[in-house]
């Protein structure tokens, strides 16, 4: 059997290639000022989108129909632990120095799922066992490709904090500093003094200076060099790391999950930081007992930059109807809605000026969907990243067609051993794990 | 003055031939064996690309003096023939645990353990560069013979725990001889992985990316201690810089684990050899642009029982592929040209080892290749390079002698050679009496037909078609043949003894050697040897057909 990339079901036997196409007539949500544009063109070309407008000439481009359809720039996701190996370095209450980087896994199938979603990019985040996370990987799910290829190599640097329960480890008995809310709080101060401390002995520049991998990421969050993302619920919480990170001058970026957000949304504006959160999802524990479907457009009337992230493999692969969800709650227009998985997480990531929108010059992170984007009727017919097409519902078609002969082929092969006296083993079900931020052990 | 030099180099030459012993001796007289044992026409694989058909090579003092077409016999030398036999280097298996007590686990308390329970070492227990395998290694003689019986004559071993474990070993698997004798290196590599140590329960780290934060910080730290910046002593840091020249071995058990690796090993200029899990070939391009070595398993995953329809829902392709294209594995790697070698590692050597080698041929392995990566390849990867693997001037007397091809199923491995001492695994002497024989006892005719291997050969005892009750047995080229009476209304039996000459007596004439014939009388419910109560002994003749 040939091998395919990743070497499971759904894996290409040759990577797909950059193409340049032309998509004629499409309902095009460019998630800009411009906002949908009807029986639009926009053609895609050494993976940039080249021109959006009327009539536009292919100059060798292949021409994709796109009557009826709709057209976006692909979801992104600031909140997600796919294409992971670990999710939680719970050795420490800081464990900055770990990086998600190493440990990106390009056979989860989560990934193919989430371009049949329409998702294009995502921050894979650490978990929350620890107040101070490790650093993120901002990956392009450019499925078939390595590890090192999915990392989205222009994004900045970003590392997740966590508040609340999973860090001060009330859920279970845990013998380790913070126990409490206050005591997480101090673990904030100290770090980042002892990393105040660090910075001027490696001014000094000392031959006897220690190089330590936890304090120069630190240090390059006092320094604006890395953005924090912090797993956030209760309103106390919110409110005082954004007091804290202001006692050491520097700014939180982005709250995750944030379900309170509507509570402190005016302070939060104040001190510029973006909120990332949940539609609707809830009561799952005390701490998210405050939570509203409405949080989002009230964060958004504020005028805080808001997106609708997942935390979860499955929810992702459908973020266009999360988005959906502040259309009926809260009453926010379609277009905003859309933002909220486009432009407002790119915006978050600080990639605004590469994917997220249809707009010309940026990398064509496209979806074609047969529907309204916001419908549950929509799918993807095409998802693309840079000018490769890596979903395509009519490929997918044949795949899973491939999927079914290669199997009988090999269930074939392997009756045969059996029946000419080869030992076997006997199949065990094996199921996967749903994998979110409070998952401590190692990804199976 | 050159005149000299080439004086000394002689004289350093003769003392090299045979160092000095400097153990007293209290139960006799001292001895000294200065024999040599030539070998004569052999088919001799020197390495995996040269090949001597009818060669010779002497051997003295556990490493071999020469080797060629034909070489000069001393005078005290052991001359054997092995006519018909093919001679290939002795394989080495660089990852192994051999002679080392399963490390002990730490027993259970209250809650996880944040720090470490060591002092005066690392802040992190998992860190054990200062363990050294040669003072945990005692000789299995048990396991030693699964290693032979597989071909191996050389292991590299070491304690298979930590994360940083410290220094392996490089032993010779040579039985009888002393630990001295052995140890061909005490620190010949040092080992890393991503499982943390048994011996400890400190918490951190808990993930793959906090392992490779911390062997990340010990590389700071130990270039930072080494400029005697710390207050503190830290023997696990003094010992990981007294480490750094050696060879670095990375073991890990999946494919993006030995990716991990290689990039870690990038960023401290250290190009780690890794053990790899036998799935390189499903990202051959980045295995390939790693520029390691790998020491490759020779594990290959099971079939599936598939008979249920149901159950098989549950089978993934992925798992269904594995065990299509994983024997494959070397064939892609070679074919990549990515160094590698192999291990015994993860599977019964005795057992699985050549059946899951030739396997690997037939899926499209070159034998020149599968040699390389067990001989020469190993060599060079731990340093010894023209002293293991290969059967030159000066490598040590490490070498198979089998019936033939040795990745041919019905070839027999006959003799592991460690240091120049004899392993028996099978009696090369052994004559092959399989065929079919006219058998004439007391005036009846008999047909016997002899099959099986050569070593356990088996019988059946004809006699106008109806067949007779025979049991056969031969050790040592002693046949013992014993018969039931064609008369099945008697309990008599009959014993033929016979001493098979050494070598085969076969030609294209018709032979016959001697046999004693025993007969014996009633057999009542007692062993049959003691029931002989007369014998009378005739001679008879066996024609071979």
């Amino acid at each position: 059997m040939p091998v395919t990339y990743p070497n499971i079901a759904y894996g290409f036997k040759d990577k797909p290639k950059q193409e340049n196409i032309l998509f004629k007539n499409a309902t095009v949500w460019t998630s800009e000022e411009e906002g949908v544009l009807e029986n639009t063109d926009v053609l895609v070309k050494n993976g940039e989108i080249s021109r959006i407008g009327q009539d536009l000439n292919a100059g060798g481009a292949q021409v994709v129909d796109a009557t009826g359809k709709h057209l976006t720039a692909g979801i992104i996701d600031e909140h997600s632990h796919l294409a992971a190996s670990d999710i939680n370095e719970a050795g420490h209450n800081s464990s900055a120095e770990v990086n998600m980087e190493d440990v990106v896994d390009p056979t989860d199938i989560g990934i193919y799922r989430d371009l049949a979603g329409g998702v294009t990019t995502i921050q894979l985040l650490h978990g929350s066992a620890n107040p101070i996370g490790g650093r993120s990987a901002i990956l392009k799910l450019k499925w078939g490709e390595s590890a090192e290829d999915l990392i989205f190599e222009q994004a900045p640097p970003f590392i997740k904090f966590a508040l609340g329960e999973n860090v001060k480890q009330s859920n279970w008995s845990g013998n380790r500093f913070p126990q409490t809310r206050m005591g997480v709080e101090q673990v904030f101060v100290d770090y980042f003094s002892q990393a105040r401390a660090y910075e001027t002995e490696k001014n000094k520049g000392g031959e006897d200076f220690r190089k330590d991998l936890e304090m120069e990421t630190l240090v390059e969050i006092l320094n604006g060099e890395r953005f924090v993302t912090s797993h956030s619920y209760i309103q106390s919480e919110i409110n005082m790391l954004m007091k804290v990170a202001e006692q050491f001058d520097f700014n939180i970026n982005t709250f995750t999950h944030i379900l309170e957000g509507y509570k402190v949304a005016d302070k939060m504006k104040e001190h510029g930081v973006g909120a990332s959160t949940f539609s609707d999802w809830w009561a799952y524990k005390y701490e998210v007992n405050d939570a509203i479907p409405y949080n989002a457009s009230i964060m958004n009337d504020v005028g805080i930059t808001v997106a609708i992230n997942s935390d979860d493999g499955e929810m992702s692969r459908r973020l266009n109807q999360e988005a959906a969800k502040s259309v009926k709650y809260g009453g926010m227009s379609e277009e905003d809605a859309w933002k909220m998985v486009t432009i407002n997480p790119a915006k978050l990531l600080h990639v605004d000026d590469l994917v997220g929108s249809i707009k010309t010059g940026k990398q064509a992170d496209l979806v074609l969907w047969n529907n309204h984007p916001l419908s549950i009727y929509a799918k993807p017919e095409k998802t693309m990243i840079e000018g490769v097409v890596y979903f395509d519902i009519e490929r997918d078609e044949q795949m899973r067609k491939q999927i079914r002969e290669e199997r009988n082929q090999l269930i074939g092969q392997m009756l045969k051993a059996k029946n000419n006296g080869v030992k076997t083993q006997p199949v065990t079900k094996k199921e996967k794990q749903h994998v979110h931020c409070d998952l401590l052990e190692e990804v199976q | 003055m050159k005149l000299k030099l080439l004086i000394l180099g002689v004289f350093l030459g003769a003392f090299s031939m045979q160092a000095q012993e400097y153990f007293p001796k209290n139960d006799g007289v001292k001895t000294r064996n200065t024999n040599y044992t030539v070998f004569k026409n052999a088919k001799i694989h020197v390495d995996p690309q040269t090949l001597i058909n009818n060669g010779m090579f002497a051997v003295k003092d556990g490493k071999i003096t020469s080797v060629g077409k034909s070489i000069n016999i001393p005078k005290n030398s052991i001359v054997i023939d092995l006519r018909g036999k093919e001679v290939y280097p002795s394989f080495i298996d660089l990852y192994s645990d051999f002679g080392i007590p399963k490390p002990k686990r730490a027993e259970g308390g209250n809650g996880p353990q944040y720090d470490a329970s060591r002092e005066g070492y690392y802040w992190n227990d998992h860190i054990r560069p200062e363990t050294d395998a040669v003072s945990h290694f005692n000789f299995d003689s048990k396991e030693a013979e699964k290693y032979h019986k597989a071909g191996f004559g050389v292991v590299n071993t070491h304690v298979p725990d930590g994360i940083v474990r410290g220094t392996g070993m490089l032993v010779a698997l040579t039985p009888e001889v002393s630990e001295g004798d052995r140890i061909l290196n005490d620190k010949s590599s040092q080992y890393f992985s991503f499982d943390k140590s048994v011996q400890s329960r400190q918490s951190y780290p808990t993930s793959i990316m906090g392992t490779m934060a911390l062997i990340r910080q010990t590389y700071l730290d130990a270039e930072w201690y080494s400029k005697g910046n710390a207050d503190n002593k830290d023997l696990a840091l003094e010992a990981f810089n007294n480490n750094k020249d050696l060879v670095q071995i990375f073991t890990s058990d999946n494919l993006l684990n030995e990716l991990r690796a290689d990039k870690l090993g990038d960023e401290f200029g250290v190009q780690y050899v890794i053990l790899g899990s036998g799935n390189e070939y499903q990202r051959l391009d980045k295995i390939k642009a790693s520029n390691a070595t790998y020491i490759v398993p020779l594990k290959f995953p099971e079939a599936y029982d598939v008979e249920d329809p149901y159950l098989t829902g549950y089978l993934s392709l992925e798992e269904m592929r594995e065990w299509n294209q994983a024997p494959a594995n070397l064939k892609m790697l070679s074919d990549n040209k990515v160094p590698f070698t192999i291990t015994t590692n993860s599977i019964d050597a005795e057992k699985d080892f050549k059946s899951n080698l030739i396997k690997a041929v037939e899926y499209g392995l070159s034998k020149e290749a599968a040699l390389a990566a067990l001989t020469t390849i190993p060599a060079k990867t731990i340093g010894q390079a023209d002293k293991l693997g290969v059967i030159k001037e000066g490598a040590w007397a490490n070498f198979l002698i089998t019936s033939g091809d040795y990745f041919d199923k019905e070839t027999t491995l006959y003799e592991n050679w460690i240091q120049g001492e004899k392993k028996v695994l099978e009696n090369m002497d052994i004559t092959n009496i399989t065929g079919k024989y006219d058998l004439k006892i007391n005036g009846k005719e008999y047909q016997l037909d002899i099959t099986g291997e050569a070593s356990k050969p088996k019988a059946e005892v004809k006699m106008e078609n109806s067949k007779i009750g025979s049991k056969l047995s031969f050790e040592d080229n002693w046949m013992n043949l014993l018969l039931s009476s064609p008369d099945t209304t008697k309990t008599e039996f009959i014993r033929l003894v016979a001493s098979v000459p050494a070598p085969a007596i076969r030609s294209q004439e018709k032979q016959y050697f001697q046999m004693e014939v025993k007969r014996l009388s009633r057999l009542q419910k007692r062993p049959i040897l003691k029931q002989i109560k007369k014998t009378r002994i005739r001679r008879i003749r066996i024609h071979l057909k």
